[in-house]
Order: C-alpha cells, then structure tokens, then sequence
C-alpha cells in the first residue's frame, strides 16, 4: 500500500458554505448554489443535480440535511481524486472537527467553551470529568459511503487518543489543584491523571472506534497526533496510546504529526509499534527558494531521524504549507521530494502530502496546491527516472 | 506592612460571541465592523467585571492581539511574522516575531496598534509585553541573541512601555517564560539585569517580570536581584516553599492556574498568599493568575478574575485585623 512517492491527503477540507449553512439551518444565497454547481462539473461529481434540487428547496427536511452531508462527502472525494492524488478520503466533510466530532461522541467529557487554537482561530474545548466511553462509532457512516463512492483507495483519519487528552481540560482529579500541596506531589498526581486518561482515551474511545471501521472493510487507518509533542516528557506516553489502540488489529496503521520541535519525537516514538508510516508536515518551515542542497532545504533536515527510525517506518513528507494561500510551484514539490529522495537514499520509503489538513484554505486555492503537488511529484518522478 | 495589590495580565479570551464574530467574519457571513463593535463590548464587560471583582489594575484585555508579539511586529517594519510556533507547552501557537535585525519602535505604529485596542476610551492600567529575553529566544534570527536583550530593551521594549504609560499604564508586565521553561545561561543575567533596567528606570510605572510555565525555584536567587518592582513566579510549577527568604522586590504570585478549568478555592488560595507573606515578607504581594487566561474559555476566565479579587479581599481582611 505504502509505495514509493504515492500521493495522499491528510485529513480535512474547508466545508463549502452550502454544506455549513444548510447544516446549521440557516438559508443559501444563488452563490452558494452556483458553488456547488461549479464544484461539481469541475470534480464530475456524478448527479450533483440531485444536490442542486435539493439546495434549491424552500425547506430541507432533517433527512434532506443528511443527504447534504453526504454530498459534501462525495465532493471532498471527487476534490482529492479529481486532483490526482492517489489515496483520498472526504476531507472530513461528515465531522464538525477534529477533536469536537470525537468528543461529541463520547461520553465523560463535557463542554467548556472556545479556546485558541492560533491567529483568530479557535476551538471548542471540553473537559474530562468521568469515565471514557464510545456512544457509538463516529466514523462508520462516512466511511459506508467512501468505501462505495471512491474510485481511488482510501485512508481514514483518525484523531489520536493522546491529541485528545492533552487538547481536553481534566476535571476528573482536580485534587491536584491545591498549589500548597507540596510541587512534587501535584507532579506526581498530574502524570498519574494524564497517563490514565490518556490510555482511557485510547483503550475506551479510539480502540473501539477503529475495530469498528476495521469490521466495515477500512484497511488504511491514520491516527492523527497534532498535539503529539505538547508536553516533550510525554512521548513515550503517547506512543504507548498508540500501541494500546492498533495493537493486535490488522490493517496498516499510520500516525500524523505536525507543528512542532520534531526532535522532541526522538527516541520516545521509536516505542511505536507497527506504524507503517510517520506523516510529518515540513513545509511549512522550508524556504520557496528552488534547491536540492541541505542549504536549500532547512524545512527538512529533520527527517534524517525518521529515515533512522529502527523499524523502518515510511514518512510521508509534507510539501504544502497548509497555513498560507501561497500555491507551491511544482518544482518547489519536486526539489523537496528529491532532497528527502537523497537523505533517505531512495524514494522507496517516502509518500507525499501537504503539512497537514488544509481546511483553512479556499477550495480554490486547495486545489491548486494539490494539482501542482501532484505535479510536482510527477517532475521528480522523471528526475529520478522513475 | 506588605502591600496587596491583584491584577490580569497578557492576553484575555475572547467571549464566544466574539469568537463567533470573528469566524463569521473570516468567512464573509459578518462585516468587519460586527467584530469591532463586539470586541467593544467585550472590552467593556471586561473592564466591568475587574472593577466589580475589585481589582487593583484595571486590564483592557488585549483583545486585539493574536499573540504576544503581533502588534510589536507591526511596529518594527523590519520584522516580519514568521511561522506558526508552539506556546511552550500548550495547545496553543504564536508566530514567531522574524528579526532579521534590532529595529528601533515606530512610536506611531505601535501606537495605532494600541489604539485599536482602547476602542471604548478606557485606558489599560496594565501593559503587558514579551519580556528581552523571551523575545531574544523566541524570535527566528541570525543575529547574536545575547546581543540582542539589551538592544531589544533599548530599541523596542522601552519606547513600547512608554508608550503604554503615556496612555496610563501604570504596570508594566514583561513576560518571561522562556527563562524558566527552557532556563538561562549564566552570562545572561546580566545582560538581562541590564535590559530591565533599561525598561524601567525613570518609567513612571511599576515593571514586573513574570516568569512562567516552569519551575522557578533554581533560579530565584537570581531572579530577585533583578531591578524590577516584583518578579513574577508561576505557583503551578513552583513550590510555595521556594519563595521564602529575603525579598528585595515584590512578588506577583501566580497562583490561579491559567490551564486549568479547575475554579481554585478562595480560602485555599488565601491561605497560599498568607504563606508568602509570612515566609518571604515582601514589600509588596500582587496576585495573579500563573499565566495569561486566554488559555482558558471566557466563562471560566471570568470566574477566576472574580476570585481574584476575593482572594485579595481575604488578604486585605487578614492584614488589617
């Protein structure tokens, strides 16, 4: 599955408006329709008519709403597919985010309120307060429909149980909010309350999530750990989270990390067991500037501590800074690719993806990253003489 | 007789509304001047409840900020906005201030940062800035960053301070986390002694160096030499015990935990603060939150700066009894 420069997404897409105001009950304006008629000739998104008839109605009813949901789904597909990437998924279209759809889902957390993420963005942050536990698989719908409607294999992503505790507050042992308690105490209590959270996550939530798309057919399954190296003390701890959700299953299980001091990583995740492939975004560190040298690329130097990964894992290598609408030249792609293709003495270990998810970008502009991804992958292809 | 004095520093949340505002902004549903007038009313609400809760320092919040360093950024037209760097330990991300050389303050631009934050024409008795050494880490540079402390503090820092005491400022809060979270090397100390020096003498305001996010207990020797009016220290991640002894400065005690959803207890943390008081007998005891709030929702914010101002209320009871 893991074959050389394969091209894939990472996880979410920006929703188009027509999905998020019919969702939320509010009404479409003739743009938000044209949108979706334009989106779907330019995906051949097959009977979008369907999808324009019902957004052209005075009144959706809740089963009318679904079916908007499920189109955004096919849209999200069509958008990676139509781009040329060769592993898709939806872009989380069926999710409200995230973090909130898995918590949403799941019981012992309650809501809190918005916090920031960074810039003007934000997040809906929850607090654990009592035993973890699954009201029911959150992924099993879209996935029923992916698995029919792609014409391109798929990878689900997945939220890590670990992203999941430390993006949560933890109410469950607020004992350790008294500050005359002795600092080493408090510590003690502190790592106590995370590790048992973090592995309730991971053994109550996320486990019986994935046997779930496991059991539906899903045989690429990405767990995602944006939140991987908040805490650098903690890696072995989040490494073990991992292992105690995929451990036994078979399928071929992947992680996504992002936006961090990558070095902190090492060696706690060389205790990752049966991670096919660490999927790291660099971009977003690297220079525009053309170049193969280690001069040219100091958004990748990092990587050498994949590439010596004892196992040895695959990485996908991100290529798209997800937080700029600057839209990456081909040839920038390309030399990124053959800088990680000389580091790794190869290309056979390494796949292809932007940084991260790339919902705060337009569709537009999402696009045309990707286009020019695949491209650009394709120049280092022929440069490779592959 | 030790003075008691509360406050909040550094960046405030949002309210949901404002939250809502500014998304729906982003997105085209609502007009930029939707978000301003929300924000005004946020500031207001603001301003309102640490006079309710009785807080020494009034705050505007820095609603307006995206991160600590955005608006000196904007005044430094060298500097540029460089990429997305995780907060220290935290769910949170700061564009790290790109600082391809020193640059003096435009007085003019920072102030029209500032300005746009005092939208309800109610001054911010605190102001609140990256402390020099932060700021020298922080920053993506090829420069000498021990070189630039002091010329931060000279160039940027001091001008920005005067310029939020000339719009009556009457703390100036330098945030110094890395110190603490990453330590500080030997020689740097008095580069850093130097700066803040340079920040505060003949300032008109008082200037309080706060470290946080870490363990403060190796470094208080230190710390309390510096020539600032109170030096700041996070009771999340520093023993209590750590602050007895002789102070020549004041001391601001973190003692509401800014990452927490967990509502401390007023008497609890009374009875901290009365520890210091007792063991480190300083000048001055001013109470706070451990970091900035934004960490948290508006709502638990809001009661958290409320029991603030209990907790001094407790405080002040003790001493005049």
């Amino acid at each position: 599955m893991l074959t050389p420069l394969l091209t894939h997404e990472v996880g979410s897409l920006a929703k188009p408006a027509w999905r998020v105001k019919t969702v939320a009950g509010r009404p479409l304006d003739e743009a938000n329709i044209d949108e979706a008629s334009i989106w779907g000739q330019r995906l051949s998104v097959e009977g979008h008519e369907r999808l324009l008839e019902l957004l052209r109605k005075p009144a959706l009813a809740a089963t009318d709403r679904e079916e908007v949901r499920d189109w955004s789904s096919r849209y999200g597909l069509r958008f990676f597919e139509s781009a040329g990437l060769d592993v898709v998924y939806d872009g989380e279209q069926w999710r409200s985010e995230m973090y909130a759809w898995a918590i949403k889902h799941a019981g012992g957390f309650e809501p809190r309120g918005s916090v920031r993420s960074f810039d003007d963005k934000y997040y809906s942050k929850a607090a654990a307060t009592g035993p973890v536990w699954l009201k029911a698989p959150y992924h099993d719908k879209e996935y029923r429909l992916l698995r029919t409607a792609a014409q391109r294999p798929v990878k689900v992503p997945v939220t890590g149980p670990y992203t999941l505790a430390v993006w949560s507050f933890d109410e469950r042992y607020p004992g350790s909010a008294n500050l005359a308690t002795p600092l080493r105490e408090r510590r003690l209590l502190r790592r106590e309350a995370r590790h048992e959270l973090v592995l309730d996550i991971a053994r109550q939530l996320v486990r019986p999530n994935i046997e779930a798309l496991l059991q539906l057919g899903a045989t690429w399954i990405q767990i995602d750990e944006p939140g991987g190296s908040t805490e650098p003390d903690e890696i072995a701890l989040m490494a073990e989270a991992y292992n105690a959700c995929v451990a036994g299953l078979d399928a071929t299980f992947s992680t996504h990390l992002c936006f961090s001091d990558y070095q902190l990583f090492f060696p706690g995740i060389e205790q990752m067991t049966g991670c096919a492939q660490y999927a790291v975004g660099f971009a977003n560190d690297d220079s525009r500037e053309l170049g193969t040298s280690e001069n040219a690329r100091p958004g990748y130097r990092v990587i050498r501590r994949f590439r010596d990964l004892p196992t040895p894992p695959a990485l996908g290598l991100g290529v798209l800074d997800i937080h700029t609408d600057f839209v990456e030249p081909p040839e920038l792609v390309r030399d990124r690719v053959l800088y990680a293709t000389e580091v790794f003495g190869g290309p056979e270990r390494l796949q292809i993806m932007p940084d991260c998810g790339l919902r705060t970008r337009s569709w537009d502009i999402a696009y045309r990253k990707l286009a020019n991804m695949v491209a650009g992958v394709r120049l280092a292809r022929v440069a490779l003489g592959l | 007789m030790t003075e008691i004095r509360c406050y909040l520093h550094g960046i405030y949340p949002r309210s949901e509304a404002l939250v809502a505002a500014t998304r729906d902004a982003a997105r085209g549903r609502r007009l930029a001047a939707d978000v301003e007038a929300q924000r005004r009313a946020d500031g207001t609400a603001l301003v309102a409840l640490q006079r309710e809760a009785g807080l020494d320092y009034v705050s505007r919040g820095m609603l307006t900020w995206q991160d600590l360093f955005r608006p000196l950024v904007a005044a430094c037209p060298p500097w540029t906005t460089g990429p997305l760097r995780r907060w220290f330990d935290n769910n949170t991300f700061a564009r790290a201030p790109v600082i391809s050389r020193v640059a003096e303050l435009d007085r003019d631009l920072f102030a029209a940062e500032l300005d746009r934050d005092l939208l309800a024409a109610e001054a911010s008795q605190v102001g609140t800035l990256p402390g020099p050494y932060t700021l020298s880490r922080v920053a993506e540079t090829c420069a000498d960053r021990d070189m630039m402390i002091g010329a931060l503090a000279r160039g940027v820092l001091r001008p920005a301070a005067e310029e939020l005491a000339a719009r009556g400022a009457q703390v100036i809060h330098l945030q110094e986390p890395w110190l603490v979270a990453h330590g500080i090397e030997d020689h740097c100390w008095r580069l850093l002694s130097a700066a803040i020096d340079c920040v505060r003498d003949g300032l008109g305001a008082l200037v309080v160096v706060h470290t946080y996010f870490g363990d403060a207990a190796p470094w208080l020797d230190r710390l309390r030499a510096l020539p600032a009016d109170a030096v700041g220290v996070d009771l999340t991640e520093t023993d209590v015990t750590a602050l007895s002894g002789r102070w020549r400065t004041g001391i601001l005690a973190g003692c509401l935990d800014g990452r927490s959803s967990v509502v401390e207890d007023a008497e609890e943390t009374a009875a901290l603060a009365r520890r210091i008081l007792d063991s480190a007998e300083p000048l001055i005891l001013m109470l706070s939150s451990s970091c900035d709030l934004e960490l948290l929702p508006r709502a638990i914010a809001d009661e958290k700066t409320r029991l603030l101002g209990a907790v001094a209320g407790l405080l002040r009871e003790d001493l005049a009894c």
